[in-house]
């Protein structure tokens, strides 16, 4: 079972695009109900995991900020420790805004093989991730960076791009690469009342090109790095789409624990419709069939489309949030997995028709000898 | 912005695995029997036969037995060649591609794979019923057999053998049923070893095997003796 626990809906941060602060329903239900989590409810959390999976239980520590629940976090990782002794198997995660990073806690997480994503927006920070009273983050960001590479290399860093100052996306890009971040995600601000007008798409597009072309440098460079918006979408055309073939697995895959204990597919599903048990009694079965039931439409729009196999056309979670409904693509949506398209298939064949060792070896792996004889 | 449906899309100029792997099978074939006689060489310094067909084909990292024993990713082994399998057994639902094969100090085949499927929920059913999960980034190991047994008379790497009584170690030492100890570097914390039974005799798995190609090529892959 995985599950995304979110320890607190507090926050050191007040990102100007966060759906949980601008969610005023659902801040007024679920999210702030028991803001931030007990260690009996964190412990139960994972109790009900281990009762209702065979032999692994995958959590990420979310928020809020997480790090503002250290205590509740050492207490669970205690907790999953002495479970652990039985055979049973654990995976953290923990996504952070950064600013709560110190030594003390990067050697926990190191000691307790939890895996630290930064959730930073490059030289985009000071647009949209501010401080309570409207300060910038960028610098004071810096030095934990360092320290978060320093313990974790490999560490991911998650960049949320709003239109507002999408311009600075592929500068954003480069500054997080040379600060020594190996792998970068993109994910464009999505909201129900879609940011995005044609001229912001326009700009995203003109970044992403040049994404395109660092992308190629950065290979031909030989570096070791992933941009997930270009490997995944070029890897899914060397699989034939498998990983997209498998569809939406809206709570199934993982679920979403919130403070209270409460049970929801996603972060993206806090809504009394879709709350599907809680901590202390499990998951309600009829519940849990229903999300099943209501994940299945998938855009009818998408049916005759030939990218649909590299697409993100099926997940529930970015078609409710862009859209208000699990079955409907938004139109920004469809344009945005085809410039990613587009982009990643410009690079991968300047790439191929190079040769290049390192791009071969990165997307053919075991088969890359086949290429090469 | 508007929604906007691509009917024929243009094909990416470089190959999908489907394009791949209908080339695979000469390639493979050749890579493979040059990476055995380049071995056979290594071990006995016999006369390598059909050198000249193998011209040109990528050749497995050995060269002599001081490198064979200092290239070794398992104890005693080295990596020779890569290749693919597909799991299509009962139940078996995903693909696992072979990372790559390798020879024991004793002769004794060994066969590990790390699947790469990005989703965490590869099963396969055993005809005991057991049920085993495959978690990106596994390690599979096959022991105990020897490399006529695990390939078939064409020499292909395919054809594997699944013993039906695996056992899950949760140390990075395993002891297969040789009593031989294979250390295994860390690779994703999971780890899954197909030791050959003490007793069991081998058979020539290219007898054992069904082999389906319209079962998208697949390989109809036995897990018991019977």
């Amino acid at each position: 079972m995985n599950m995304t626990l979110y320890l607190t809906m507090d926050c050191n941060l007040a990102c100007t695009y966060c759906y949980q602060s601008n969610n005023e329903s659902s801040c007024e239900d679920a999210f702030c109900k028991g803001k931030t989590i007990t260690k009996e409810t964190a412990r139960a959390a994972v109790d009900l995991s281990v009762k209702k999976c065979d032999d692994r239980t995958g959590i990420c520590f979310f928020g809020g900020e997480p790090l503002l629940c250290k205590d509740v976090l050492y207490d669970l990782m205690e907790y999953c420790g002495k479970i652990a002794k039985t055979g049973h198997k654990f995976s953290f995660k923990l996504v952070t805004n950064g600013l709560l990073l110190d030594e003390n806690f990067m050697r926990f997480a190191n000691e307790n093989k939890i895996m630290v994503a930064l959730s930073h927006d490059g030289l985009m920070q000071d647009d949209c991730r501010l401080t309570k009273d409207k300060k910038g983050t960028l610098d004071a960001l810096s030095p934990k960076i360092d320290l978060l590479l320093k313990y974790q290399p490999d560490s991911v860093v998650l960049v949320t791009v709003d239109p507002s100052c999408v311009k600075k996306l592929s500068e954003s890009v480069k500054y997080l690469f040379n600060k020594g971040f190996k792998n970068v995600a993109i994910t464009p601000r999505y909201a129900e009342i879609c940011p995005w007008d044609d001229d912001s798409f326009s700009v995203l597009s003109d970044e992403f090109q040049k994404l395109s072309e660092i992308y190629v440098e950065k290979t031909l460079n030989g570096d070791d790095f992933t941009l997930a918006s270009f490997d995944v979408k070029i890897r899914d055309y060397i699989t034939g789409g498998k990983r997209v073939g498998k569809g939406c697995r809206l709570g199934e895959k993982q679920v979403c624990v919130m403070p209270d204990g409460k049970i929801y597919p996603c972060q993206q599903f806090i809504e009394d419709e879709y709350f599907m048990g809680d901590v202390y009694s499990g998951i309600i079965k009829e519940k849990l069939d229903y999300i099943k039931e209501i994940r299945k439409p998938t855009p009818v729009v998408c049916d005759d489309c030939g990218l649909k196999e590299r697409c993100r056309y099926s997940c529930a979670c970015l078609n409710k949030q862009c859209t208000g409904n699990i079955g409907d693509i938004s139109p920004f949506q469809c344009g945005f997995e085809r410039l990613q398209i587009s982009c990643a298939d410009k690079a991968a064949e300047i790439l191929y028709k190079k040769g290049n060792t390192k791009f071969l070896k990165k997307q053919y792996g075991e088969f890359y000898n086949l290429i090469e004889i | 912005m508007k929604i906007n449906p691509v009917k024929n899309p243009k094909k990416p100029d470089y190959p999908d695995l489907n394009e791949l792997s209908k080339k695979k099978k000469s390639k493979k074939l050749v890579a493979f029997l040059a990476a055995l006689a380049s071995f056979a060489t290594t071990l006995t310094g016999c006369q390598v036969q059909g050198d000249v067909a193998y011209e040109g084909v990528a050749m497995p990292p050995v060269e002599t037995e001081e490198q064979l024993a200092g290239d070794v990713a398992l104890d005693g082994a080295v990596a020779i060649e890569t290749c693919e399998v597909d799991l299509m057994g009962e139940t078996a639902v995903d693909t696992v591609f072979i990372n790559q094969y390798q020879f024991g100090e004793d002769g004794k085949w060994i066969f590990s794979s790390v699947i790469t499927d990005e989703e965490n929920d590869i099963e396969y059913l055993l005809d005991d019923g057991r049920r085993i999960k495959f978690y990106s980034g596994d390690l599979l190991i096959v022991s105990g057999a020897t490399p006529d047994e695990v390939f078939d008379s064409e020499g292909y790497g395919e054809y594997i053998k699944l013993y039906p009584d695996m056992v899950f170690p949760d140390d990075k030492v395993f002891y297969t049923a040789d009593g031989e100890t294979i250390l295994i570097p860390e690779y994703n914390n999971h780890y899954v070893v197909f030791p050959k039974k003490e007793d069991e005799e081998i058979v020539t798995l290219a007898g054992d095997v069904v082999y389906e190609p319209e079962i998208a090529g697949g390989m109809m892959i036995e897990t018991s003796e019977e």
